[in-house]
C-alpha cells in the first residue's frame, strides 16, 4: 500500500483576470493518506478551492494550473488524458460543493441524476442504476419515495445529501467536500459531517475544505492551513488546536465561536491580501503581531518539527 | 437633495460610451457611421441626388454604371436618385412615428408606474394585450383605414410601439421607485409631478435611449413592409419598400438592382440603429452589474 | 405539486386569454370605427350610390345601428364563428368562408418558419455559447443582428432568385403543383398529403414551403441566437455544470443538459415570436405569392372591404391568444420548478 492516496506537490494556479494576475494557489504541496481525513482551513479568498478542484481539474479559464504535480493513487494526474481522467473523476475521486442549491440540475429528477453516474461508470441499465440509486440515497437517510422528486421539492439539507450520495455512489478512495455544510444552518451542518465521518470509517479519504476552524477540529486527523494562495501550517489536528504555531492559526483559533454565543471573541484584525499584488516577504506580517524585520523582506519556508510544519520566521520565538 | 440633471448630461451616457474604451465600442461607432451616413443622405438629398428621383431620366432597366451608380428602373427613372431622396421618407416616417410613441407611451408609463392601483392595472392590461399582437397587423389595419400618406402610416407605427415605451418605462419607474431617494423626496413634500419629470425621468434617459435605438430600427423594418404593400406612399414619390414591390418581377428576369440596392438600404439603416441599441444596452447591463 | 393539477392549471390560464381578446377586439373595433371617412363609401369609392344601395350595404356591415349595439353585435357572431360577410368583390361572402381556406395556409407557413427559426437560432446560440468569446461568436453575434434585420421581402427575393431562377430547383410561388390534385382534410398541405399518402403532393408542397419558411425562419432566429447564447453562456457557469463535470459525464451531455436549461427562458420568448412571425408572414405571403390570410388582408385592402379586414384581425387576435395559451402550458410541462 502506498504511503499516500494523494500527493500535491508544488502547485502553482493563476487566474489570468482582466483586472491583473491572480496568484490563487503558490507553491502548495500537501499530502493526504488513504482513510484520513484532512481539513484544509483558511479564510474566504485564501485559495482553498481553487486547490481542490485543481486535483478535479475543474478550473477553468482565466485559471490555469501554471506548474505543480497532483499524483493520485499512483498516477500523475495532471498528465492523465482527457478519456482517461473522466473515469478517475466521479469515480475514484468524488467533489461535493458548497452550495446545494445549486449544485444539482433543476430540471432533472434526483433519481436520474445519482442513477446516471452508475450508468457513465459502470454501464449499467437504466432499472439496475436506479435501484443502485434507490440504495445509496437511503444510505445518506433520504427516505426512497424522494427518488423521484426534483431538487427544488427539497431542503438544503436534503439536497446536500443527495449532493453527497453521488459524490461516494461509486465509493471513491478520496472524497473532496468544499465547504459542504457552509451554505446549511448549524443542527443539519451537524448531521452532514456525521454523514461524511461514516463514509471515512468505511475508507474513504476526504479532502475537507471550511473557513471553520473549529469545525475542522472536531473530526480531523490533520489540519492544514491556508493564508492568502500559501501553506502555513499543518499537522496533526490536535497539535494544531493545542499547539498553534502560525500567528495566523493562533487567530482563527480565537476567533473560534464562544460557548455562549456564535459571537467572536477576538478576530484577526484587518483582511488577507489582495493575490493580484501579495505583500513581499510573509504575506502575513502587515496584520501580525509579531511582525519583526524579517518578516517584510524575507518569505519564509515551511519547516517542519516531526509532524507539524510551519512557515514562520518567528515561530519558535513567542 | 437636488437632484436635478442639466440637459447636459441627458446626452452625456452616449457622449461618453463613445469615448470611454468599453467592449461593444466597434459595434457603436459602426451603427453610428451607418445611420449619420443616411441621415447626411436624407439631409443633403437636394444635393447629392443626381437626378430628379420621379422624372425618367434615361432608357429604362439600365445596369449599374458611372452614368447611374444603380442602374434605372422601369420607368427610366434613376435607382440612385430615389434610394436617396428614399432615405428621406424612411427617416421622416420612423422619427415622426418614434417621437409620437414616445410622447405617449412615456408619460403613461410613468404615470401608471408612479401611481400603481387601479389606472395601472388597466393601462397594463390594454398595453400587454396590444404588445401581444403582431405589430405589423396591427399597422396594416389602422395604415389600410387611413389611407396611403406618409403621415398616416407614421400614425399607425406610432401606434403599435407605444406599448413598447408604455412597458420599458413603467417597469423602471417601478424599480426606481422603490429606491430611497424617491422617498426621501416625498418625505420632504416634493409633489408627484416634480418627482416624475425631476427625479424618474433623467435616470431613465439611457433606457430610452436605447428602447429608441431598438424600437426605430424595428419601425424601419416596419415602415418598409408597410410601403411594400402599398399601404405608405402613393407613386411617384422615392419609397424604398414600394420600388422593392414593384422591381420584385424584374428581379426575377435578371434586373437585380431593382431589388438589391432597396433591399439593402432597408437593411443597413435597420442594422445602424440596432447596432446602436445593442451596444448601448450592452453597457447599460454592464453598468448596472457592477 | 404533480401533474395532475395540469388540467385545472390550462382551463385557469385559459380564462385569461378572455380578457386579452375583449380588449384586443375592442381595440380593433374603435380603432376600425372611429378613423374618419364611411367605410361603404370607401368601398365603392367617390361614386354617387343610388341612397337604398348605400343603406342595403349599411346594413349588410351592420353600420345601420348604433354603436354599441354594434359592438355587442359582432362580438357575439364573432363568438358564434361569424365574422360578417365581405363587403367587395364578390359581396356578402362570409370573412369565414375565406378565413377557413386561407388560415390553414398561413398556419402550415407559420409552423414551418417557425421551426426554421427555432433550430437554426438554438444551433447557432449553442455553438456561440461553446466558443463563447472567440472569433465564432462574434460571427454568431453579428449573424443575429443581420438576421434581425434583414427585410423578409428582400431576403425571399434574393433566395426566389437563386434556388428558383438561378439554380431552378425550387418553385417560387404557390402552395403546390396546380396539376397535383390534393384531397384536403386539414388545409395543411404537407399533412393532408401524407394522411391520403398522396407522393406526389406531398414533394410538391414540402418543395414550395421551403423557400418562403426558410426566409421567415433566418429573419426569426436572430433573436433566438441571442438568447440561447446568452442563456447558455449563464448556463454553463453554473453550480450544477461543474458537478456534472464533476461526476465525469460525458462532454456531449452536459452540453446537452445545459442547453435543457438554456430553452427553458426561450419557450416564454416563443409566444412573442410567434406573433411577429404572423406580421412577418404578411410580407413572406406577398413575396411568394402564398395563398394565406396575408395575402387575402392585402387583397381586400385594395378593395377597401373593411369588414374582412375587421374580421381577419379579429381572427388573429383570437390566434395569438390561443398561442400565448399554448405557450404557457409547455412551459409549465417542460419546468418543473412551475407550480400549478
Ligand atoms: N474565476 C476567477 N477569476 C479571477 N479570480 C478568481 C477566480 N476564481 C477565484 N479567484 C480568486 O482566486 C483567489 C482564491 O479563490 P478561492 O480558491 O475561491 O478561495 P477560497 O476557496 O479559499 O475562498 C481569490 O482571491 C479569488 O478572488
Ligand atoms: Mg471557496
Amino acid at each position: 500500500m502506498p504511503r499516500y492516496l494523494l500527493e500535491i506537490k508544488d502547485l502553482v494556479v493563476k487566474y489570468y483576470a482582466l483586472s491583473g494576475i491572480v496568484r490563487a494557489v503558490d507553491h502548495v504541496s500537501l499530502a493526504v493518506k488513504p482513510g484520513e481525513w484532512i481539513s484544509v482551513v483558511g479564510e474566504s479568498g485564501c485559495g482553498k478551492s481553487t486547490m481542490a478542484y485543481s486535483i478535479a481539474r475543474l478550473i477553468s479559464p482565466p485559471g490555469k494550473i501554471v506548474d505543480g504535480k497532483i499524483v493520485f493513487d499512483g498516477r500523475d494526474l495532471l498528465r492523465t488524458s482527457p478519456k482517461e481522467f473522466r473515469k478517475i473523476l466521479g469515480r475514484e475521486i468524488g467533489v461535493v460543493f458548497q452550495d446545494p442549491m445549486t449544485s444539482l440540475d433543476p430540471l432533472r429528477r434526483i433519481g436520474d441524476q445519482i442513477a446516471e453516474v452508475y450508468m457513465t461508470h459502470l454501464g449499467m441499465k437504466k432499472k439496475e442504476a436506479i435501484e443502485k440509486a434507490i440504495e445509496v440515497l437511503e444510505r445518506v437517510g433520504i427516505p426512497r419515495d424522494k427518488i423521484s422528486a426534483y431538487p427544488h421539492q427539497m431542503s438544503g439539507g436534503q439536497r446536500q445529501r443527495v449532493a453527497i450520495a453521488i459524490a461516494v455512489a461509486l465509493r471513491p478512495k478520496l472524497l473532496i467536500a468544499d465547504e459542504p455544510t457552509t451554505a446549511l444552518d448549524v443542527i443539519v451542518q451537524d448531521t452532514i459531517m456525521d454523514l461524511l465521518q461514516s463514509f471515512k470509517k468505511e475508507g474513504t479519504s476526504i479532502l475537507f475544505i471550511t473557513h471553520d476552524l473549529a469545525l475542522a477540529a472536531e473530526r480531523s486527523d490533520r489540519i492544514a492551513v491556508m493564508y492568502a494562495g500559501k501553506l502555513v501550517e499543518e499537522g496533526p489536528a490536535e497539535k494544531i488546536v493545542e499547539n498553534p504555531l502560525h500567528p495566523y492559526t493562533q487567530g482563527l483559533l480565537k476567533s473560534v465561536p464562544d460557548l455562549w454565543g456564535p459571537k467572536k471573541i477576538e478576530s484577526i484584525p484587518g483582511y488577507p491580501p489582495d493575490l493580484r499584488s501579495p505583500p513581499p516577504g510573509c504575506r502575513f506580517h502587515p496584520r501580525c503581531r509579531y511582525a519583526g524585520e524579517s518578516c517584510r523582506r524575507e518569505e519564509p519556508v515551511l519547516r517542519c518539527f516531526g509532524e507539524h510544519c510551519v512557515a514562520c520566521h518567528r515561530a519558535w520565538v513567542k | 437633495m437636488d437632484r436635478r440633471i442639466k440637459p447636459k448630461s441627458l446626452l452625456s451616457p452616449l457622449a461618453k460610451q463613445l469615448t470611454s474604451r468599453l467592449p461593444g465600442r466597434g459595434l457603436l461607432l459602426a451603427g453610428l457611421a451607418i445611420v449619420l451616413l443616411f441621415m447626411g443622405m436624407a439631409v443633403f438629398a437636394p444635393w447629392i441626388s443626381p437626378y430628379d428621383p420621379t422624372k425618367m431620366v434615361d432608357k429604362p432597366f439600365l445596369p449599374p454604371s458611372l452614368k447611374h451608380f444603380m442602374g434605372t428602373n422601369r420607368i427610366g427613372q434613376d435607382v440612385f436618385s430615389r434610394i436617396i431622396w428614399g432615405s428621406r421618407i424612411v427617416l421622416y416616417v420612423v422619427f415622426s412615428a418614434t417621437l409620437l410613441s414616445m410622447a405617449i407611451g412615456i408619460p403613461l408609463g410613468l404615470l401608471s408606474g408612479y401611481r400603481g392601483g387601479k389606472i395601472d392595472r388597466v393601462l397594463s392590461m390594454f398595453m400587454d394585450s396590444m404588445y401581444s399582437f403582431p405589430a405589423l397587423i396591427l399597422a396594416i389595419a389602422i395604415a389600410a383605414v387611413l389611407g396611403p400618406s406618409p403621415m398616416n402610416t407614421a400614425i399607425a407605427i406610432a401606434f403599435v410601439y407605444i406599448p413598447t415605451y408604455f412597458r420599458m418605462i413603467r417597469g423602471q419607474t417601478l424599480s426606481i421607485k422603490s429606491q430611497l431617494f424617491i422617498d426621501a423626496a416625498h418625505a420632504l413634500g416634493i409633489p408627484d409631478k416634480r418627482i416624475m419629470l425631476i427625479h424618474i425621468l433623467p435616470n431613465l434617459a439611457h433606457t430610452i435611449l436605447v428602447v429608441f435605438s431598438l424600437s426605430v430600427a424595428d419601425a424601419i423594418l416596419t415602415e418598409a413592409g408597410l410601403s411594400f404593400l402599398g399601404l405608405s406612399v402613393t407613386p411617384p414619390t422615392p419609397d424604398w419598400g414600394y420600388d422593392l414591390r414593384v422591381g420584385q418581377p424584374f428581379f426575377l428576369n435578371g434586373q437585380w438592382w431593382l431589388v438589391f440596392f432597396p433591399g439593402l438600404s432597408v437593411m443597413l439603416l435597420a442594422m445602424g440603429f440596432a447596432l446602436i441599441g445593442e451596444a448601448l444596452s450592452e453597457r447599460l447591463s454592464l453598468a448596472q452589474s457592477i | 405539486m404533480a401533474k395532475k393539477g395540469l388540467g385545472y392549471y390550462i382551463v385557469v390560464r385559459a380564462l385569461m386569454i378572455i380578457p386579452t381578446i375583449l380588449i384586443l377586439y375592442t381595440i380593433v373595433f374603435v380603432l376600425l370605427r372611429i378613423l374618419p371617412g364611411n367605410p361603404i363609401l370607401a368601398v365603392v369609392g367617390t361614386r354617387n350610390i343610388p341612397p337604398e344601395q348605400l343603406r342595403h350595404l349599411e346594413h349588410l356591415a351592420g353600420l345601420d345601428k348604433p354603436l354599441i349595439a354594434q359592438y355587442f353585435d359582432y362580438l357575439w357572431n364573432v363568438l358564434h364563428g361569424n365574422f360578417g360577410v365581405t363587403l367587395a368583390s364578390p359581396m356578402g361572402v362570409p370573412v369565414m368562408d375565406y378565413i377557413a381556406t386561407r388560415f390553414p395556409a398561413t398556419l402550415e407557413l407559420a409552423i414551418w418558419g417557425f421551426t426554421f427559426s427555432v433550430i437554426i437560432g438554438l444551433v447557432t446560440g449553442m455553438i456561440a455559447a461553446l466558443k463563447r468569446g472567440g472569433k465564432i461568436d462574434t460571427t454568431m453575434r453579428i449573424y443575429s443582428i443581420v438576421a434581425y434585420t434583414l427585410f423578409i421581402p428582400w431576403l425571399g427575393m434574393i433566395l426566389q432568385y437563386v434556388f428558383g431562377v438561378v439554380l431552378g430547383v425550387l418553385p417560387t410561388g404557390g402552395r403546390i403543383d396546380p396539376r397535383i390534385n390534393l384531397q384536403t382534410i386539414t388545409g395543411l398541405y404537407v399533412l393532408d398529403s401524407i394522411l391520403t399518402g398522396n407522393l406526389p403532393a406531398l414533394i410538391s408542397s414540402i418543395k414550395h414551403l421551403i423557400l418562403p419558411s426558410l426566409t421567415l425562419g433566418i429573419v426569426l432566429s436572430g433573436a433566438y441566437t441571442r438568447l440561447v447564447r446568452n442563456n447558455m453562456v449563464d448556463v454553463l457557469s453554473m453550480d450544477f455544470i461543474r458537478s456534472y463535470k464533476a461526476r465525469g459525464i460525458p462532454g456531449y451531455k452536459i452540453t446537452w443538459y445545459a442547453l435543457k436549461n438554456a430553452f427553458i427562458p426561450v419557450i416564454t420568448l416563443m409566444g412573442l415570436q410567434f406573433a411577429i412571425l404572423l406580421g412577418g408572414a404578411i410580407l413572406t405571403e406577398t413575396t411568394f405569392s402564398w395563398p394565406g390570410m396575408g395575402t387575402f388582408i392585402v387583397d381586400r385592402i385594395e378593395y377597401r372591404d373593411y369588414n374582412s379586414i375587421q374580421g381577419a384581425i379579429i381572427f388573429f387576435a383570437f390566434f395569438v391568444a390561443v398561442i400565448s395559451l399554448v405557450v404557457d402550458v409547455i412551459y409549465a410541462l417542460l419546468d418543473p420548478r412551475i407550480k400549478y
